[in-house]
C-alpha cells in the first residue's frame, strides 16, 4: 500500500493538499490505481515536507526510515514548487514518487522484498489518470 | 564557578524553539492541536497512524508562548482527539448554549 502523510511550514500552503487529498487527485487515484495491489510491505509511506512562512525544514540526509514491514520517505518540496502550472505540479509530484521507488531500491538496507517492477506499471497508470484528468 | 539551573526540555522555561501544530486527516476533519520542540514531531507517531494525515505547523516561539497558545486555540477550537480538560469543559459550554 503506498500511503501520504503532508507535513507544512505554515497553513499559507494549503493548497498543496488539494493536488494530494482532493478527488481526481493523488490519494483517490492511487488508492483505485496503486493500493489494489500488494507490492511486498505493509505501507510505503510518501511524506511530502513542503516548506512555508512559519518553517522552512531543513534537507533531510536520512530521507528514508524503516519500522517494521513499513518504508517511510520524505520528499522536500521547495519554495519553486509553487512557481508551476498545474500540469507541471502533478508531473513534479508523480516524478517524486518515482524517485522515492529509486531511493527504495537502491537503499534496501534490511532486504525487504518489494516488488518495484509491479510497483512501477502501477504508478505509471496512476501517473496517466493524474496528468490527463480534466479538472 | 556558576552554578547552571538545568532546563528539562519539556519544562515551559526551556528556551528551545517550539512549534504549535494542526494535526488532520485527509478528509480535513480537525483532529488536534500540539506542541512540539522538534522538526520532526510527526516521528512520536508510527507511519501507519501518520499515514493520510497533514500536519500544518502555525506559529513558533519559546515553549511558554506556544503552551499558552496552544491552550488558547484549545479553549477556543478544540479538535476532537484534544483530551485535555480546558478542551473538554469548552466542549462541554458549547453544549449548554
Amino acid at each position: 500500500m503506498v500511503g501520504y502523510f503532508i507535513k507544512t511550514g505554515g497553513e499559507d500552503v494549503a493548497n498543496f493538499a488539494n493536488l494530494v487529498w482532493d478527488e481526481k487527485n493523488l490519494k483517490p487515484l492511487t488508492d483505485k490505481y496503486v493500493n489494489t495491489q500488494t507490492y511486498g510491505v505493509d505501507l510505503i509511506l510518501i511524506k511530502f515536507i513542503v516548506d512555508g512562512s512559519v518553517v522552512t525544514f531543513k534537507e533531510n540526509k536520512k530521507s528514508i526510515t524503516y519500522s517494521a514491514n513499513e518504508i517511510a520517505v520524505d520528499v522536500n518540496i521547495r519554495n519553486n514548487f509553487w512557481q508551476l502550472n498545474l500540469i507541471e505540479k502533478k508531473n513534479y509530484l508523480v516524478n517524486t514518487i518515482f524517485g522515492a521507488i529509486k531511493v527504495i531500491k537502491n537503499n534496501n538496507k534490511n532486504n525487504k522484498s518489494i516488488d518495484i517492477d509491479k510497483l512501477s506499471i502501477s504508478l505509471e497508470n496512476l501517473r496517466r489518470q493524474y496528468i490527463e484528468q480534466p479538472d | 564557578m556558576s552554578e547552571q539551573k538545568k532546563i528539562h526540555g519539556n519544562s515551559k522555561e526551556s528556551k528551545r524553539l517550539t512549534f504549535l501544530y494542526r494535526l488532520y486527516d485527509y478528509l480535513r476533519t480537525f483532529l488536534k492541536w500540539g506542541i512540539t520542540s522538534s522538526e520532526n514531531p510527526e516521528k512520536r507517531y508510527t507511519n501507519k497512524y501518520m499515514k493520510d494525515k497533514q500536519m500544518d505547523i502555525v506559529a513558533s516561539g519559546s515553549r511558554k508562548e506556544m503552551l499558552d497558545l496552544e491552550r488558547k486555540k484549545i479553549e477556543d477550537d478544540p479538535g476532537c482527539l484534544n483530551k485535555e480538560k480546558w478542551a473538554s469543559k469548552n466542549k462541554k459550554d458549547n453544549f449548554k448554549n
